[in-house]
């Protein structure tokens, strides 16, 4: 059995739909500005990736969930691409998405003078997660189980990865997969301020993030809403477009810090090493690696590290990228997004590059494609993530060959 | 199957201290962390497991508000009206963000049993929770958790050690249940 993806429906900073997306990441636009939805007055970081429709931010009213709004969204748009519940029988369709915290529209409850705790629920300025998905997944007829996944960084790989694996045991019919997850709230702002791992560049924003680059200091957050079809390909219509071939898929815990990765890497390593078991292949056929790049100072040798030990000095020839140059870090929905990255390279046979790295890290020299997309042949490629937390995940997609 | 479920009412204290090794974290550590904590190492008294043991674990969705209480506090005691960013992140407690973020029991919890296996992180679900474990990729027995932090601050927590197969045909498969009634029966 191939599990493959068939279509996607995107909202992120890269555009409002999935097309739109590609294009951006295509032209290398930044989509990285100074925040537009909420008020950033006494924030020291203010600048994010939010989603954008034709270069502009899209703006939403206060008490508005982005994260959900915007799933909704793209899941309008997979189901017109995609014909799903058309498709598959609402019994046999299931809804996986990575996320993040709850959204808590703490601006209005300040200002309303509500008493502690008892108006949060209660005024509808408090969003929980599971509750506000049910009416999402009855909407378009997700029967088969609405599923959402919460480990940071790693959420949306982690719902990427069941996925795969109930796919592959006949568990479930049909999988929309991906993550939803908008940083661009002052819980979030407020959390991740306090952390201390946002970029203190002092770069205008389209440039303060910086995979792994010598003079990287932090990360930029960002929000998208990403959703995407895995299906059978026995299953596919002969109309269908199947963009890619997921293959493996491994995981692991570093059991060692909640802030920072466990500098050897020797965790990752374990979640890269299950992932090419799953797939069957061997470290020399991976093409290139779509790296987790937050662009944090720790991030790139702790990710190099782990890749080290699977990949040897070979490491330093293979072609890596991150997007988080282009667009940020959505924390819940950030592997959902990165998957556009993934598709592009195995449909264009190229990688992109990676927006704002110039100069290489002692510590970290991967080969990073800068300026121009590198065209080389493209079979397997293997994206990681990690976590605030431990978590570290790898993903194996493979070109479709019929 | 081995399981283990706790349930603490909000004005009794959770013994968990005998138990946790790395006291340091215990600052990050929210009430569904101690119950955790303590209900793993209570399920795990008298095993050897190994290192890899696949760990999935579900946290309800949250009623309880605890983590910006101080925050409201400060601001009420100071007489300050209406958000304010600035004086939001003066009042934030530096670890309140730990107590926010949904994977940080599981986190604590392996980081107390040194777990470095397949694990996954779920909302609520006690059918996400079981599809996890019966698609475990590795052979052997799997490591299940669920807590729930009440609005009171009463807390439940359970743990279970089984082998995938025993969750084929669960009845909560395919449902909206919580994950902790999986440990309720």
């Amino acid at each position: 059995m191939a599990v493959v993806i068939t279509g996607f429906g995107a909202r992120s900073p890269l555009g409002c739909s999935y097309e739109e997306s590609l294009d951006t990441l295509r032209a290398g636009t930044p989509c990285v500005g100074d925040i537009r939805n909420i008020d950033t007055r006494g924030y020291q970081y203010t600048a994010a990736g939010e989603i954008r429709r034709d270069g502009e931010v899209v703006r939403t009213p206060r008490g508005v969930d982005r994260k959900t709004f915007f799933l909704d969204q793209a899941l309008e748009e997979l189901s017109a691409k995609t014909g799903f519940t058309r498709r598959y029988r609402p019994d046999e369709l299931m809804l996986n998405i990575g996320s993040g915290v709850d959204y808590f529209d703490i601006e209005s409850y300040f200002d309303s003078g509500a008493s502690f705790p008892d108006g949060i629920l209660r005024d509808g300025s408090y969003h929980q997660l599971a509750a506000d998905m049910r009416p999402l997944a009855a909407k378009w007829h997700f029967d088969a189980g609405c599923h959402l996944f919460a480990s940071a960084c790693t959420a949306s790989a982690q719902a990427i990865g069941l996925s795969w694996r109930l796919l592959r045991r006949g568990l479930a019919g049909a999988v929309v997969s991906g993550g939803a997850d908008s940083m661009i709230s002052h819980p979030a702002f407020l959390g991740f301020s306090v952390l201390g791992a946002l970029s203190a560049s002092s770069e205008p924003a389209p440039v303060k993030c910086r995979p792994c680059d010598l003079h990287s200091s932090g990360t930029v957050l960002g929000e998208a809403s990403v959703a995407m079809m895995m299906e059978d390909s026995a299953r596919v219509g002969d109309g269908q477009e199947i963009l890619a071939e997921m293959v493996g898929y491994g995981c692991s815990m570093d059991a060692w810090s909640v802030t920072d990765p466990e500098p050897s890497g020797a965790a990752a390593a374990e979640a890269v090493r299950a992932a090419l078991d799953e797939a069957g292949i061997t470290p020399e056929q991976i093409d290139c690696i779509h790296l987790h790049g937050t662009g944090t100072v720790k991030c790139a040798p702790a990710e190099y590290n782990g890749l080290h030990r699977i990949f040897g000095d070979r490491l330093k020839d293979i072609p890596a990228y991150s997007m988080k140059g282009q667009v940020g870090h959505m924390i819940g929905s950030c592997t959902a997004v990165e998957m556009l990255g993934v598709v592009y390279s195995l449909q264009h046979q190229a990688v992109l590059p990676t927006l704002n790295f110039r100069t290489p890290h002692p510590d970290a020299p991967f080969r990073m494609v800068r300026d121009t997309p590198l065209h080389l042949p493209v079979r397997y490629i293997l994206k990681m993530n990690s976590a605030f937390g431990g978590h570290n995940t790898a993903l194996i997609f493979k070109k479709w060959e019929r | 199957m081995k399981t283990v479920y706790l349930r603490y009412s909000s004005e009794e204290e959770i013994p968990a201290g005998p138990c946790i090794r790395k006291r340091k974290l215990v600052k990050y550590y929210t009430r569904e962390t101690l119950a955790a904590v303590l209900a793993a190492a209570t399920l795990l008294d008298g095993e050897s497991i190994p290192a890899q043991t696949p760990f999935y674990y579900a946290s309800a969705d949250v009623e309880n508000f605890d983590c910006f209480r101080e925050v409201f506090e400060k601001f009420s005691g100071a007489g300050i009206r209406g958000f304010d960013a600035e004086r939001y992140l003066a009042f934030a407690p530096p670890t309140s963000q730990f107590k926010i973020m949904r994977n940080m029991v599981p986190c604590f919890v392996s980081i107390e049993n040194a777990l470095t296996g397949d694990n996954n992180v779920i909302v609520d679900s006690a059918s996400a929770l079981l599809y996890a474990a019966l698609t475990a990729p590795s052979p052997g027995r799997v490591l299940l958790g669920a807590g729930f932090l009440h609005a009171d601050d009463s807390v439940e927590v359970g743990f279970a050690l089984a082998e995938p197969g025993e969750f084929a045909g669960h009845p909560l498969l395919g449902t909206d249940a919580p994950a902790i009634e999986i440990f309720k029966a």
